[in-house]
């Protein structure tokens, strides 16, 4: 499965200056703020992959190939994941940044929920991607964005008041996460595997 | 042991059905499938790779159901080759070349780069900048760079030029000198089938026509022109299948049923496909 992760990332090495672009654009124009839509666009990379498989059939090529219908889809997430926890760092670095030249103050909470919500939106939506392919996907995604943003914010609010302690609060969230994400692959399959047989 | 073993197998689409089929491919043997388009082989293909549902009966590959959990490991045996090469277009051959040997267990690195200077492929080169036959030989270094035991080729040789397709048709040769190594090829090209196939398979509208021994189809059956009036007078069970043509008819005849001295041809396998499909003589032919 590393393979297919590998593969993934070569055939995304053409699109990380646009994703670097938008990085910029977006620091620039929405400062601390905008260093959390570096961590969501990461989380749309396996989207693109998806993308460029669909265009070329590559379904075809990796169903005659040694991998189970969960190899292709974890892959997929995999990437996601990485792309999240790579751009963590970086958003962070950013942030910081715009906090010592006095564009906006730093909290980790942003960076954090913005993981989160990376992390929803690739559960929420590849499944989707799976079974209506990656058009009807993105427009889904866009909807998503805003939809699990919102919730997520809510949800954060309304776990601090019950909870209290922010360790533990953030625990929770990652076995939320964590448990909607095992659901969600295991639909991908299910889905794919339903959309190529057919 | 035989590589595949297809019983029954069927599959139905709004408009399409195929099967019901039942073929056999023998060990260290080359089974060509031969069709229009549409006729079923592609489909035929994935559903032995299990990539698409069937709705009936049962498919054997090297032995084991290819539905049974353990097909996933055996595909390490399996070399694939499609009617189009399906790698994303950004991809190098490098690139590809590491996808393949992170994928198969027994990836051979020596074999494929001996292919790919054989075939000159370019290293730096994106897919999308390959021509089609560069696309397929290198579809066809991957399938026979992973010491696989089965060949899967669906016309693995379109888009070649006579020259390549001759080089490679070499290759499916040398593959199948080791007796535990077979190939199911379908093309539509039949003189390729014609070179290299051991056994010989028709579909036509999802439908298997006939199934035979390559040599002995072509031995058994001839082609034998006349008058109308002629045909007449042959027995009913040397005709397999006539063609009116502009000065008389053809037909192809069995050739222990025609009368001694009678003028008679030996066919292309071609000609067996066109008068078959034509005539539509499931069984005339086959066993």
């Amino acid at each position: 499965m590393k393979a297919l992760v590998m593969k993934d990332l070569h055939v995304l090495r053409a699109t990380l200056k646009y994703y670097l672009f938008l990085i910029m654009v977006f620091t620039l124009a929405m400062r601390s703020a905008g260093s959390i839509f570096i961590i969501l666009y990461t989380a749309m990379l396996p989207y693109t992959a998806l993308a460029y498989d669909e265009r070329a059939h590559f379904e075809l090529q990796a169903t005659a190939m040694p991998y189970s219908w969960r190899d292709l889809v974890l892959s997929k997430y995999i990437l996601g994941w990485l792309g999240v926890i790579v751009s963590l760092p970086i958003s962070i670095a950013i942030a910081l940044l715009c906090q010592y030249l006095g564009w906006g103050p730093f909290y980790i909470e942003q960076q954090l929920s913005a993981l989160f919500s990376g992390v929803m939106l690739l559960a929420v939506c590849l499944p989707v991607m799976f079974r209506k392919g990656v058009e009807v996907g993105r427009v889904l995604n866009i909807l998503m964005v805003l939809v699990v943003c919102t919730v997520a914010m809510m949800m954060f609010a309304l776990l601090g008041e019950i909870i209290g302690n922010a360790v533990l609060l953030w625990l929770v969230v990652a076995a939320f996460a964590a448990a909607v994400s095992v659901a969600s692959v295991k639909l991908s399959e299910k889905w794919y595997k339903k959309r190529i047989m057919e | 042991m035989n590589a595949l073993e297809i019983r029954g197998l069927t599959r139905s689409f709004p408009g399409f059905t195929l099967g019901p089929l039942d073929l056999n491919l023998p060990g260290g043997c080359i089974l060509g499938l031969v069709g229009q388009n549409g006729a079923g082989k592609s489909t035929t293909i994935r559903l032995i790779l299990n990539s698409l549902r069937r709705d009936g009966g049962s498919i054997r590959v090297l032995g084991l159901d290819n539905q049974d959990a353990a097909f996933t490991q055996l595909k390490n045996d399996i070399g694939v080759v499609l009617d189009t090469a399906n790698f994303p277009e950004t991809l190098t051959l490098k690139h590809i070349a590491a996808l393949m040997r992170g994928s198969y267990t027994r990836w051979d690195e020596a074999r494929f780069n001996e292919l790919v200077q054989r075939f000159g492929l370019p290293e730096n080169k994106k897919f999308r900048d390959f021509s089609r036959g560069m696309q397929q030989k290198l579809a066809i270094a991957c399938a026979l760079s992973h010491q696989a035991r089965l060949l899967i080729l669906d016309e693995a040789t379109a888009g070649l030029d006579p020259l390549v397709r001759d080089e490679i048709l070499d290759l499916f040769r040398e593959f199948v000198a080791d007796e535990e190594h077979s190939i199911l090829i379908s093309s539509h090209i039949s003189s390729d089938l014609e070179k290299i196939c051991d056994y010989i398979a028709c579909l036509h509208q999802g439908k298997l026509l006939f199934t035979a021994e390559k040599d002995a189809l072509l031995e058994d059956l001839a082609l034998w022109q006349g008058s109308a009036e002629q045909l007449e007078e042959l027995a009913d069970e040397a005709i397999v299948a006539v063609q009116q043509q502009p000065y008389g008819v053809t037909a192809l005849v069995k050739r222990a049923e025609m009368p001694a001295g009678a003028q008679l041809e030996k066919p292309r396998l071609d000609d067996v496909f066109l008068f078959v499909v034509k005539q539509q003589g499931k069984g005339a032919c086959g066993k």
